[in-house]
Order: structure tokens, then C-alpha cells, then sequence
């Protein structure tokens, strides 16, 4: 399992820096496309794991927490769907952050040149 | 006006219930998401033709509120399944179809019909103040009826 995680983790680090080192290679403007590109792409790939690995955990909290006290249940559902939807609205934020680095970049006249 | 009121508020309270917000907490917070919905488009629809940031906000308020009522919708259920790791995978699935669901509306938004992202962000934020103004209205109420009964001290 371990040598797995390790195998997979060095090649996406190697095709990671192998796509930074080609980027240095073209003109400016594609280089910083390309950065964009790879960093929207990480950043949602964390915040949707994030948000994930969050409302897992919020939950696996919340149904030990109704299993152990039955009578809590409906206070423990409503502070569920608070926590399940304030996670929610970060991965939206998270996503329309990187939309807007992709399609909308206040910057990109200076990038682009 | 506050008996119009009353009927409006009770009306979509039952109507809320019938489409299945069965917990009064919950359906309260869903009630208070649909009049800031409805509220935001009746403002913001008449400027949709002037101002593109008035419908952007209008839109990012309609995409929350429908993640949000969906979200509630399934909540209400969750701690009712038996095992813990298929609820877990229940929302993990839901989450990842709507968060797709809502890249692609977003994506369409901003990139074809060139909304403004900040009003759309504003927008989105009206869940995250609702929560919050619900939550301190609750607090509030709570310290009110403690004093009431004398049970603060």
C-alpha cells in the first residue's frame, strides 16, 4: 500500500514539475496560463477534498452523537445541516475563485501583455 | 398588513412541510432562504436589463438557495440510516453531484453570459448571513427566555 502511495505521489510530482519546466520554456504569457491552470486545478482538488474529508468527519460525529443520545437527535440534525452547508458554500466560494483565475482574471491584460 | 403577513408566512411554512421539511428548525431556515431568494429576485430582476451585476447577485443567491433546500431536504434523513458508512457515502455523493452540478451552472454563468463574479460571490454569501442572523436571533431568544425564568443565574 505504502510503495503504491509512494509510486503514485512521485509521478504526479514529476509530471508536475515536468509541466513548470516546460512552461519556462514558452513565452511568458502561455507560462502563466499554464501556472493558472495547474493552481485552479490543485486548489479545487483540495477544497473538494477538504470539504469531503469535513462533512465525513461532521457526520460520522453526528450519527456516534444520535446513536449514544437518541433524544438529541433534532438539535444534532439541525447543527448538522448548518455544518454541512457552511462546508458546502466554502467548496462553492473555492469554486468560483478558480473560475474567475481561469476565465476571469482581473490580470490578465497585464499577464497577456 | 401583519395578519397578510402571518397567512404568507404560514401558507409556505405548510408548503414547505408538504414538500418534506418535516423538522421545524430546519424547515424554518429553509423558509428564511426562499423570502431572502424571493426578495433578492424581486429587487434585482427589474435591474437585470441595466445592470449585469444585479443579476449576477440575483443568480448567485437562487444557486445557493437551491443547493441549500436541496442539502436540508436529505439532512433531515441522514442520522436515520442505520449504518454509519453508507450515510457518509449518501452525502459524499450528493455533495459531489451537486458541487458539479453547480461548477457547471457557474461555469456557464461567468464564462457564457459573462456575469460579474463578485456580485455572484455576494450572492452566494446570503446563505452564510441567514445562518447567521438565525443563529443570533436564536441566541438572543434564548438569553430573553432564560431571564424571563430566572434561570440565568
Amino acid at each position: 500500500m505504502r510503495k503504491a502511495f509512494m509510486t503514485i505521489f512521485s509521478t504526479a510530482a514529476l509530471l508536475t514539475l515536468a509541466s513548470v519546466a516546460f512552461a519556462a520554456d514558452t513565452a511568458g504569457a502561455m507560462g502563466a496560463i499554464g501556472t493558472i491552470s495547474w493552481a485552479t486545478a490543485i486548489g479545487m482538488g483540495l477544497a473538494a477534498a477538504g470539504c469531503g474529508l469535513g462533512q465525513g468527519l461532521g457526520l460520522k460525529a453526528a450519527c456516534e452523537g444520535t446513536a449514544r443520545n437518541p433524544e438529541a437527535g433534532g438539535k444534532i440534525t439541525v447543527t448538522l445541516i448548518l455544518g454541512l452547508a457552511f462546508i458546502e458554500s466554502l467548496a462553492i466560494y473555492a469554486l468560483v475563485v478558480c473560475l474567475i483565475l481561469l476565465f476571469a482574471h482581473p490580470f490578465a491584460k497585464i499577464i497577456t501583455g | 398588513m401583519a395578519t397578510l403577513m402571518r397567512n404568507l408566512k404560514d401558507g409556505l411554512e405548510r408548503w414547505l412541510y408538504r414538500r418534506g421539511y418535516v423538522h421545524p428548525e430546519v424547515r424554518e431556515l429553509v423558509r428564511n432562504q426562499v423570502v431572502i431568494t424571493a426578495l433578492v429576485c424581486l429587487g434585482c430582476l427589474p435591474f437585470s436589463g441595466v445592470s449585469v451585476a444585479a443579476w449576477s447577485f440575483a443568480a448567485g443567491t437562487a444557486i445557493i438557495s437551491l443547493n441549500f433546500c436541496s442539502l436540508a431536504k436529505f439532512g433531515q434523513q441522514i442520522t436515520g440510516y442505520g449504518n454509519k458508512r453508507e450515510a457518509i457515502a449518501a452525502v459524499l455523493v450528493r455533495f459531489y453531484f451537486r458541487l458539479a452540478l453547480t461548477g457547471f451552472v457557474l461555469f456557464g454563468l461567468i464564462v457564457w453570459f459573462e456575469a460579474l463574479p463578485l456580485p455572484l460571490l455576494a450572492g452566494i454569501s446570503t446563505v452564510v448571513v441567514n445562518f447567521l442572523v438565525w443563529g443570533v436571533a436564536r441566541h438572543a431568544g434564548s438569553k430573553t427566555h432564560q431571564t424571563l425564568t430566572g434561570k440565568e443565574a
